[in-house]
């Protein structure tokens, strides 16, 4: 049984088809990469399988566990871990304060009560934890600054070490080379294959940089105009046909 | 027969609801263009119609002026001159700021505006009745059908109100500026970059939104509203708001027909249900806020709609954010013992040698600040507004009222049980209410309060029925009686002490992390398993809490109700506006409004300045205008100065010291 299973994932907005019969199956501390040009539905597909949309149909299972009527929430207690495309981050809260959010939200040992006798605090054992994560993402001198002061890049870290936090079984990045040059995504790519081989977890990597897919994942999907087109060792994806044809299309211009 | 009757009726109410509808539905596309236009629910625009209502009862009532000038004057000049004068020096500035940064200017402008027209004008020093409408003899009535009657002042609103959303379409649709104006909707920015002058059209936008806003109120002077004061008008807002969400704030002719809907049933729910209930009674009324209770919470993808927002808005630059700048914990300490001394000064002075006008003054205040308390955790924490903090505090002090006079309890026993009580109720309106978000949820919260206000109270298990028995006696504990001024002042101290430390634990604690984060981001939230209903609803129920404990205090030191004087809706709009002027996000700020509110009037305006109270509200009313500017409030922002000034002093010195010992062993 695969970690996470997908099947006949279908979403319509309107009278757009914007997933058709998608599937994807991915293994316990396996790199997986979806890749497809823009417009391909990759986003969607995402959205879907955290629970952000909703399917109109199809069945998702995580983990031997059918999620598809789970909010959001309740799958990332599950062990889905995710980071955004777009960063989301807390205003206000320093960089360590990120992750003792996720650690209470982990532990579930916060509540009014507690605060009302004061003892709402971070304890010692979960500030070690934290700072454990922080090191870990070499965000230790930083760990003090609050998350506005921040450049994008250390504020994908920071996404990194809040959905660790929560010790996903999985873990879904959002192109995460959107906005970092060619040294930043490379940085990056090896912080996390370092922390990926430490904790095992399986990552899927939504992506349409194509070097970064090649060069992290093992495994890869090819999706087009809401379909699944492809899948593969990642090597066997990147030389193929259909991988030409999604992003150069198949006219005869296309050939030199 | 029966039929025929009924169907009588029915033709009736509509044709005396079609009048007012209509004035109804100017109004409703009047908000919604300046929402369209500019992304600002413009709370103020009852205040506008009070102004133009006003000027023209003074010109043409009192002064006995011609009409068409008196009309041109109030309507044709003031009223648009007030809408672009506002967009000029307030509203333009408040494009990027943040939903609820808005909705609190424009709450101010609401206090403020009435405020300064009386104290401009020295408007009430007489009667305000006897409002006349814009053609002589209007109470004449004519026969439709030679059955129904209708008065020409009934004629003439109808008329003009039709003739006015009629323009307006034409403009859009047909004309130059309409076309820009709709592109001016869209973004802006983007409109610029074509070569059109979007402060211009969104200038002109406002000034004929302004125009609406105070024909309406001049209309609607000679049928429904016949007493002219800011409260009668503010209603108006609330009809535009129910109107508006009809169209979800962006369908002008939806607005439009929930304009005249509005207007009918206000005429025709009264004629169906028993008169003499207490719903009955004030149904009619309280409509508006329940059809935008009901829309709100009912309307399905009333929260997925966008709010107005300029897609290219990212172009301005940020607004300033020096409450982000990070400090020295000892610069912060510092800079906290001035006001730690004050504090303990007042309460030593008012201990030793206050007479008993500046003890219950101080007392009030205390009190008051721990009723602020509940804007410290839902806004200051929860960064969401309540306009319903008023309800919650009545529910407190009905709860001791109730209590006291039926099981005569201790009223301190009786305050604890209303605080529980107004944190469950607080935490029942808030399934409901909270999944809104933001500006949606501030408006149900302000319906709730209306309705609380217009039909709740009325209930005799709710709220004392006659003055006389809405006494409430002082509380005793063991064997200590607080009767006495001077005990019941240490009680109330204490009280406020402990709720401030209740609030410090929250802020610090697991509610301040979750409750920060989901103020950050909700979607990132979510992603670590964070279930934001759970943590808005306790925000939500504790702040409710506070108010109503605060409430409960209120009305046993005063020992007595006090109903309309202490929690009218309006006041909560103007303790809201207050402190988050103030200071919003620390439990001190909550201490410093408290003070503020009740003690400054007396203090600084009336006795040293000798000036109208009316002046705190056109003061505080301004002051919101800075919120846009400093969300963190003018006293954090002082206070942020000079702590960022200590902290480079002490970075000085350290430095200095640095510089010293390597320049020893050299």
């Amino acid at each position: 049984m695969s970690l996470l299973h997908a099947a006949e994932i279908g979403k319509t907005f309107g009278s757009l088809r914007a997933l058709d019969e998608m599937f994807i199956d991915i293994e316990a501390g396996e790199r997986v990469g979806l890749i497809g040009p823009n417009g391909a539905g990759k986003t969607t597909f995402f959205n879907c399988l955290l629970g952000v949309l909703n399917p109109d149909s199809g069945v998702i299972v995580f983990d031997g566990k059918e999620v598809n009527n789970l909010p959001v929430y309740k799958r990332a207690r599950l062990g889905f871990g995710r980071t955004f495309q777009r960063i989301e981050l807390f205003s206000g809260l320093t960089v360590r304060e990120h992750l003792v959010v996720a650690e209470r939200s982990r532990n579930g040992r916060g509540s009014f009560l507690r605060d009302l006798i004061w003892q709402g605090s971070p304890s010692k054992a979960e500030l070690a934890a934290c700072d454990e994560v922080v090191e870990l993402l070499g965000l230790g001198d930083i760990r003090h600054e609050l998350i506005d002061s921040l450049s994008l890049g250390k504020g994908r870290l920071v996404e990194i070490a809040r959905a660790l936090m929560v010790q996903p079984k999985l873990l879904l990045l959002d192109e995460p080379s959107s906005g970092l040059d060619v040294q930043e995504t490379e940085a990056f790519a090896e912080a996390l294959l370092r922390i990926q081989q430490e904790r095992k977890f399986a990552i899927l990597l939504v992506e349409h940089d194509v070097d970064l897919v090649s060069s992290f994942t093992q495994r890869a999907y090819l999706m087009d105009l809401g379909r699944h087109i492809i899948n593969g060792a990642t090597s066997e994806v990147m030389k193929s046909e259909e991988l030409r044809r999604a992003y150069l299309g198949d006219g005869e211009g296309a050939q030199q | 027969m029966l039929a025929i009757g009924a169907v009588d009726e029915f033709v009736q109410a509509v044709i005396q609801g079609l009048p007012v509808g209509s004035v109804y539905a100017l109004i409703a596309i009047g908000f919604t263009l300046t929402y369209k236009t500019s992304g600002i629910l413009n709370l103020a625009f009852g205040a506008q119609a009070y102004v133009s209502a006003a000027t023209y009862f003074e010109l043409h009532v009192r002064r006995e002026w011609p009409i068409w000038v008196s009309l041109l004057i109030s309507v044709g000049i003031l009223a648009p001159l007030i809408g672009v004068l506002l967009n000029q020096f307030v509203f333009k500035n408040l494009r990027t700021a943040s939903p609820v940064a808005r909705l609190v200017v424009t709450a101010g402008l609401m206090v403020a505006l009435p405020e300064i027209f009386k104290i401009v004008t020295d408007f009430e020093r007489e009667s305000v009745f006897g409002a006349v409408g814009i053609v002589p003899d209007g109470k004449i009535f004519y026969r439709i059908f030679d059955r129904y009657p209708i008065t020409r002042d009934e004629i003439v609103q109808f008329t003009v109100a039709i003739l006015g959303a009629l323009i307006l379409f034409a403009l859009f649709r047909f004309t130059r500026l309409g076309l820009h104006m709709r592109g001016v909707v869209e973004s802006p920015r983007m409109t610029e970059l074509r070569g059109i002058d979007a402060e211009k059209v969104s200038s002109f936008a406002w000034g004929l939104s302004s125009l609406y806003a105070g024909l309406a109120g001049v209309l609607l002077c000679s049928t429904s509203i016949t007493t002219i004061e800011p409260g009668s008008f503010f209603q108006l807002v609330i009809v535009a708001i129910a109107a508006a969400a009809l169209g979800k704030l962006v369908s002008l002719p939806l607005a439009l027909a929930g304009g005249f809907f509005l207007g009918i049933m206000n005429t025709i729910l009264p004629t169906y249900i028993t008169p003499t209930s207490i719903i009955g009674q004030n149904l009619g009324p309280s409509l508006p806020f329940v059809m935008l209770f009901a829309i709100l919470v009912f309307m399905p993808g009333i929260k997925a709609s966008k709010e107005s927002r300029d897609p290219m808005a990212a172009v301005d630059p940020p607004t300033d954010t020096i409450s982000i700048a990070q400090v020295s914990p000892w610069a912060s300490r510092i800079a906290l013992i001035p006001s730690l001394l004050m504090g303990v000064g007042i309460f030593i002075w008012v201990l030793t040698s206050a007479d008993q006008f500046w003890m219950l003054l101080f007392t009030e205040a205390v009190i008051y600040s721990i009723i602020f308390l509940a804007i410290t955790v839902f806004t200051g924490m929860g960064g969401q507004i309540s306009l319903a903090l008023t309800s919650f505090g009545a529910i407190g002090a009905f709860t001791v009222f109730q209590l006291t006079k039926n099981f005569e309890m201790s009223s301190l026993l009786a305050a604890l049980i209303g605080a529980a009580l107004g944190a469950a109720v607080g935490a029942l309106l808030a399934l409901p209410v909270l999944r809104l978000g933001h500006i949606w949820l501030a408006l149900a919260t302000l319906a709730f309060a209306f309705f609380f206000d217009a039909v709740m109270v009325k209930f005799p298990w709710v709220g004392p029925t006659s003055m006389q028995t809405a006494e409430i006696p002082r509380p005793t504990l063991g064997g200590l009686d607080f009767g006495n001024d001077k005990s019941f002042f240490l009680l109330c101290v204490v009280l406020l002490i402990i709720c401030s430390l209740f609030v410090s634990a929250l802020k610090r604690g697991t509610t301040g992390y979750m409750l920060q984060a989901l103020r950050g981001s909700e979607v990132a939230s979510q992603s670590v398993g964070i279930n934001p209903t759970r943590w808005r609803i306790v925000a939500f129920a504790a702040s409710s809490g506070l108010a109503a404990f605060g409430g409960a205090l209120l009305v046993i030191g005063q020992e007595s109700v006090n109903y309309g004087s202490n929690f009218a809706p309006l006041t909560g709009l103007f303790w809201l506006v207050l402190v988050i002027t103030l200071a919003s996000r620390r439990v001190s700020g909550a201490i410093q409004g408290g003070v503020v509110f009740r003690v400054f009037p007396d203090l600084i305006l009336i006795r040293l300045l000798h000036l109208a109270p009316q002046w705190q509200f056109a003061l505080f009313g301004l002051g919101a205008i800075n919120f846009s500017k400093h969300p963190e409030g003018l006293l954090e922002y002082s206070e942020q100065k000079s702590v960022r000034r200590f902290d480079r002093l002490i970075s000085r010195f350290n430095a200095r010291k640095q510089a010293s010992k390597t320049e020893v062993p050299s």
